[in-house]
């Protein structure tokens, strides 16, 4: 089937797709794999489909999936309302509707030449799966790769057989830490800011990519702030109720900003001053 | 501190090197560095040993080489609740700074593990004899103390925020 690469900014219709696996990742988080029941359209890391359970609603999900294969698409849920708990009930040949890929994605681009460092907490490993997969591809292009990756505990570990691929390779610095456990865990334990001042990275010569609770991302900023990294080298990715994806109804609205026509992915001097302001 | 450590062999000035190269004596005077190297013992443990018990005399400052411990809070009955782990270039516990110099947690190594060891009578022996040396190493406790809040606040808030999803 050949591969459409449309410019979807704009398109409000969304195509079927069937369920074809569902892997749980935890206690309340599932991967569910779909494939295209007409064209597959190619998608960049970071982008974000608006992912809809007939009969039920749409949410706004990060496409986890390597962009090589846009004719399997991941998406990675964790269950918290109708929609995303609804899609965390779906079986292996479920229809859904799926409309996109929307959003800026991540400047992967930018990062050649240079250390890459990638900050993930919680689900937040979803949305940049995809850029992690592109650059191992074409790992001549950068310096280290480095993810740090935190969660909540052992058990919310999302991708672990990927975190545990990623650590046998020696392309892929890769740190896991937990906010607690109990002993057994044998791992660290603290939270994921922790390790910015200490592993090793080129501060002035790096892009980070970070994605997770925004409370995480914006203690992330502070620490890589302090250990040197100009601030227009960090990006983080942005979650705000959505409805359009296309900038035409204004639920995403952060300030002067939409998320899903300006972001979802920002640079830090973009959007820390929003970030601080509690009315926003 | 623990009865598994075993004395490394090490001449003085190799203890005081190791010591001035530890990250918590960086930018610390020559000379304080040496005061400190006076009463300093470098120490290997096995992997699962304690290094430091909860209610046992904070008599030592522990500064890792290299290796991994977690802080365990143990309640009978339960798994140790781990706390935060710690790793080769970190302190080990501020107790021994502070009456009543009891440990407030079990430190235990999670691999094997080296370290040096301060004796604390002789650090605070320092710190009351040298105001110069005391200001210089309360401050770096001080910013210790800080940094570990800030991080269990941090890990608080993410905490709450995950349970509140
Ligand atoms: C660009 C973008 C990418 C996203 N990618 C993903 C993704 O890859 N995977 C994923 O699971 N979600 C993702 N989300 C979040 C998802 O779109 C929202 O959680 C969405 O509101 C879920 O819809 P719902 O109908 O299930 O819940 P809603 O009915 O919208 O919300 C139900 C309840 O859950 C609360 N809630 C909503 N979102 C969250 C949240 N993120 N965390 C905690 N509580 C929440 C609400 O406050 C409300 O109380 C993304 C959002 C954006 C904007
Ligand atoms: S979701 Fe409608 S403007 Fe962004």
């Amino acid at each position: 089937m050949p591969v459409l690469d449309v410019p979807t900014q704009g398109t409000l219709t969304s195509r079927p797709y069937q369920i074809t696996t569902v892997r749980h990742q935890t206690h309340d988080i599932v991967t569910i794999d779909v494939a295209p029941q007409q064209h597959p359209i190619a998608f960049r890391p970071g982008q974000f489909d608006m992912v809809y359970v007939y009969g039920i609603g749409e949410a706004a999900i990060s496409i986890s999936s390597d962009p090589a294969t846009p004719g399997l698409l991941s998406h990675t849920i964790r269950a918290v309302g109708w929609v995303t708990r609804a899609l965390n009930d779906l079986q292996p040949g479920t229809r859904i509707g799926i409309r996109g890929p929307y959003g800026r994605p991540w400047p992967l681009q930018e990062a050649e030449g240079k250390d890459l460092v990638i900050i993930a907490g919680g689900i937040g490993l979803a949305p940049v799966r995809p850029a992690i997969v592109e650059a191992l591809r074409h790992r001549e292009r950068y310096g280290r790769i480095v993810l740090l990756k935190g969660a909540r505990s052992p058990r919310d570990l999302v991708f672990r057989d990927d975190l545990d691929r990623w650590h046998a390779d020696r392309g892929i610095d890769v740190h896991v830490t937990v906010d607690s456990a109990v002993r057994g865990w044998g791992g660290r334990v603290g939270v994921v800011t922790k390790l910015i001042p200490r592993v090793p990275f080129d501060p002035e010569n790096c892009v980070v990519l970070t994605c997770g609770p925004e409370v995480m991302m914006w203690f992330s900023a502070e620490a890589l702030l302090k250990r040197g990294v100009p601030p227009e080298r960090i990006f983080v990715t942005l979650e705000r109720n959505m409805k359009c994806g296309v900038g035409t109804c204004g639920h995403c609205q952060l300030g002067p900003v939409f998320l899903c026509r300006d972001g979802p992915v920002f640079s830090w001097p973009e959007v820390a001053g929003l970030l601080d302001v509690r009315e926003l | 501190m623990s009865h598994h450590a075993s004395l490394t062999a090490g001449d003085p000035d190799t203890l005081r090197v190791t010591l001035a190269g530890h990250p918590f004596c960086a930018d610390l005077d020559g000379g304080h560095v040496r005061a400190m190297a006076e009463a300093t013992s470098e120490h290997e443990l096995p992997a699962g040993s304690l290094l430091l018990q909860r209610g046992h005399a904070a008599d030592a400052l522990a500064l890792l080489l290299d290796g991994d411990v977690s802080l365990e809070v143990t309640e009978p009955g339960d798994d140790p609740i781990v706390l935060e782990t710690l790793h080769g270039g970190d302190p080990v516990g501020w107790s021994w700074l502070f009456p009543p110099y009891r440990w407030l947690f079990d430190a235990r190594c999670l691999t094997p593990v080296r370290l040096l060891q301060l004796d604390a009578a002789h650090l605070r022996g320092l710190i009351d004899t040298d105001p110069v040396f005391g200001l210089a190493l309360t401050q770096r406790i001080g910013l210790l103390v800080v940094q570990r809040l800030q991080f269990t606040r941090a890990q608080l808030v993410e905490m709450t925020h995950h349970a509140r999803a």
